[in-house]
């Protein structure tokens, strides 16, 4: 998170502005707004999983955000895309050998290059690398390909990134803003 | 009323297929009189069960059934196993169709006249020609209520389209507009009017948009002259020892096969599910599949160039709110081979939601580049390329013998290999999107590789000479006197327009060309 090029920030839109007009309460805004979700995890949560065990998690809430980085989401919400891996990794012993060899893997790559495990490595940019050389690796196309549901399917991430989703319930875009493009 | 037919009852119309073809030929028929059997071979879902929700809606109506691709097209590389994105369900395809509404243009139907010969591509022209067609068109635009025609309005603009429109006029384009949308822009035929949801390809909730599902085959079910037969998936047509095909055979919803006895049967089974039947209906008469003597059969398989841009700017846009595909830009759909290319193509609008552009952005991307653009969603504006692909002849339909469905037939391999006119057309068509979004003010563009394909076209293929392809200017197959092609498997060319007014307007023609050989028993 460091490494980002802090001319992004001159371009994100506002967040707080967008959620004022769009008429979400900052309570009412789910995990992003809970403190408790924005501290690191806790062992206790790491623990409670059943088929990963506390180091896996852990790797893997690493990586999930290296893969996917959203600096505006909670670790509550990758939490729960490794919450999901744990529960197919439960389901299916092949899941749960591919997830814990390629954890594996990530590690022996993390020692080979910085002679330290992948979740030690401080720099976003050298776990991006790491994560370079395994991208064609069944591993890291599972974890990138449940993430796009895992991450982008969750309406607690619509909110933060500006998708309002289903409308027919609401009466349709018709009353709410369709053509309220201003700025052209 | 519904009506309701025995299986040995060897005097109706077998349809297999209810989508843009299958649905309006079925419901055509009935309305003239005539016993008709519709087998659909997914659910009869209806408007409430539709849901504003990408994915639950996707794996709820999609044809999921397992399929291969191979080729060099990028489709195969991103979603190996799902080479095109259509409906199963009654209603076929109509249910996800955005709704664009284009008569193809006179020059296209003389495709091979028009581009003459190019190395690789197996034109040909249309036996029928656009005057041909037109009183069909006509018929077509007033039964699925197309904006901009019968003095209907066209569809207000969303932010999404308003961007287009403002990039448009920046480029010097002339033409364009919210498009010939068959949806309402007004209550019409007992349905109401756009209600700007969005979710167009997810099931339209208000009825606004045009669908065999709830506008031809409950006009046909009220005549008393047509059965549907939801989760029936036909999987053989049958034939006598003179050639004649006397009845189809298909799974019923518990997976036995059943028999339905015909006088004519009529395939609409989109443009892969169609040739894997005549296929898979190889006898010792016809042991290269039925209807295949030209061994054109699974040929010429065409899905459009396509490709889509989508541009981030630094203010809000919002371009999923409302109607999905409702504006066009049609100033590049000429023929003008001073582009590097023959044929031309039209810039339409087009929305995905966040758990789709996810997917289909840039498939596989990940990391910063990737989250920055997600980050800026509500920022995006969106369009979709969609152009004339050339017809080769090893673009194909083929049975894969190493992969079977549920029923132990194999599965339908798709190849495509993109043809150098269509890459030169994809190149061009990239640099004016992105163009056109830079011109207002877009600080970023993305070249988004094709979707699987919604426009499946041409495998059984219309031509003059039967050596040519599988079918005459009916649909009626050369080989088999009374079967029938009804879908957008007869295109001859793809043409740069949206398909679906096209294969309704050759549904309403065939109709009226069955049922006068039927009153002059020559079915």
């Amino acid at each position: 998170m460091k490494d980002h090029d802090p001319s992004d920030e001159a371009m994100r839109p506002d967040r707080r502005e967008f959620m004022k007009k769009s008429g979400v309460a900052v309570a009412g805004a789910g995990v992003m707004s809970t403190t408790a979700l924005l501290a690191t995890p806790t062992d206790a949560w790491a623990q409670a999983l059943t088929a990963l065990d506390a180091g896996e998690v852990k790797t893997l809430l690493r990586m999930t955000r290296d893969v996917y980085p959203h600096d505006g989401l909670s670790d509550g919400i990758y939490m729960k895309v490794v919450e999901m891996l744990d529960a197919a990794a439960a389901k299916d012993p092949a899941t749960d050998k591919l997830l814990s060899d390629g954890v594996k893997e990530l590690n022996a790559a993390a020692r080979n290059r910085f002679k330290k495990d992948y979740t030690a490595v401080a720099k976003e940019s050298d776990r991006v690398a790491i994560l370079q050389s395994m991208e064609s690796t069944a591993f890291f196309q599972k974890i990138r390909g449940d993430m796009i549901a895992g991450i982008y399917n969750n309406p607690d991430v619509w909110k933060v990134l500006g998708y309002e989703g289903p409308s027919a319930h609401l009466g349709g875009y018709l009353k709410r803003g369709f053509d309220d493009i201003a700025w052209l | 009323m519904a009506a309701k037919y025995n299986l040995t009852d060897d005097k109706v119309v077998v349809v297999i297929g209810s989508g843009a073809g299958g649905g309006t030929l079925a419901s055509e028929l009935a309305i003239k009189g005539i016993d008709t059997v519709l087998l659909e071979a997914g659910n009869r879902w209806e408007i409430p069960d539709f849901e504003n929700d990408e994915w639950s809606n996707f794996v709820k109506i999609s044809w999921l059934d397992p399929r291969s691709t191979s080729g060099n097209w990028r489709v195969a590389k991103d979603f190996s196993g799902l080479p095109a994105w259509i409906v199963r369900a009654v209603g076929g395809s109509t249910i996800h169709w955005a709704g664009a509404s284009l008569r193809i243009e006179d020059h296209e139907f003389k495709a091979k006249t028009t581009y003459g010969d190019i190395a690789g591509a197996s034109l040909l022209d249309w036996p029928i020609t656009r005057a041909e067609l037109d009183p069909y068109y006509d018929r077509a635009e007033k039964k699925m209520g197309t904006t901009g025609t019968n003095g209907i309005p066209r569809l207000p603009g969303n932010n999404n389209y308003k961007v287009l429109a403002a990039g448009a006029a920046k480029m010097g384009y002339k033409n364009f507009h919210t498009g010939n949308m068959s949806i309402n822009s007004q209550p019409r035929d007992g349905r109401g009017s756009c209600q700007q949801i969005g979710f167009c390809f997810q099931g339209c909730k208000s009825g606004a948009k045009w669908s065999t599902l709830y506008e031809a085959i409950p006009k046909g079910e009220a005549s008393g002259k047509l059965e549907v037969r939801p989760n029936s998936m036909a999987v053989r047509i049958v034939h006598d020892a003179k050639g004649k095909v006397t009845g189809v055979e298909y799974a019923d919803k518990s997976g036995k096969i059943q028999l339905q006895k015909a006088r004519v049967v009529c395939v609409a089974g989109n443009s892969i599910e169609s040739p894997r039947l005549l296929l898979n209906s190889a006898s010792n008469m016809f042991k290269d599949g039925l209807a295949n003597s030209s061994g054109q059969v699974g040929r010429n398989y065409m899905r459009h160039m396509t490709g889509s841009v989508y541009a981030v700017f630094d203010r809000e846009v919002h371009m999923y709110r409302g109607t999905t595909m409702a504006g066009i830009v049609t100033d590049e759909s000429r023929h003008d081979p001073s582009r590097g290319f023959a044929g031309g193509y039209e810039m339409e609008t087009l929305s995905l939601g966040l758990p789709f552009i996810s997917a289909f952005l840039e498939p596989g991307m990940w990391g910063r580049d990737f989250t920055w653009a997600m980050d800026r969603y509500e920022n995006m504006a969106g369009m979709w390329l969609v152009g004339e692909d050339m017809p080769q002849a090893s673009n194909r339909v083929t049975l894969n013998p190493n992969l079977k469905d549920a029923y132990g037939l194999p599965v339908a391999n798709v190849h495509f290999d993109d043809h150098p006119n269509d890459i030169a057309m994809r190149e061009h068509a990239y640099q004016q999107g992105c163009a056109l979004y830079e011109s207002v003010g877009a600080v970023k563009t993305y070249k988004t590789p094709p979707y699987p394909s919604t426009h499946n076209l041409g495998t059984n293929r219309m031509s003059e000479n039967p050596r040519d392809g599988v079918v005459n200017k009916w649909g009626q197959t050369h080989d088999v006197k009374n079967l029938f092609v009804s879908d957008g498997s007869q295109f001859t060319t793809g043409a740069a327009e949206n398909p679906t007014l096209t294969i309704v307007a050759l549904a309403l023609r065939q109709a009226d060309y069955i049922a006068k050989q039927m009153a002059a028993k020559e079915l």
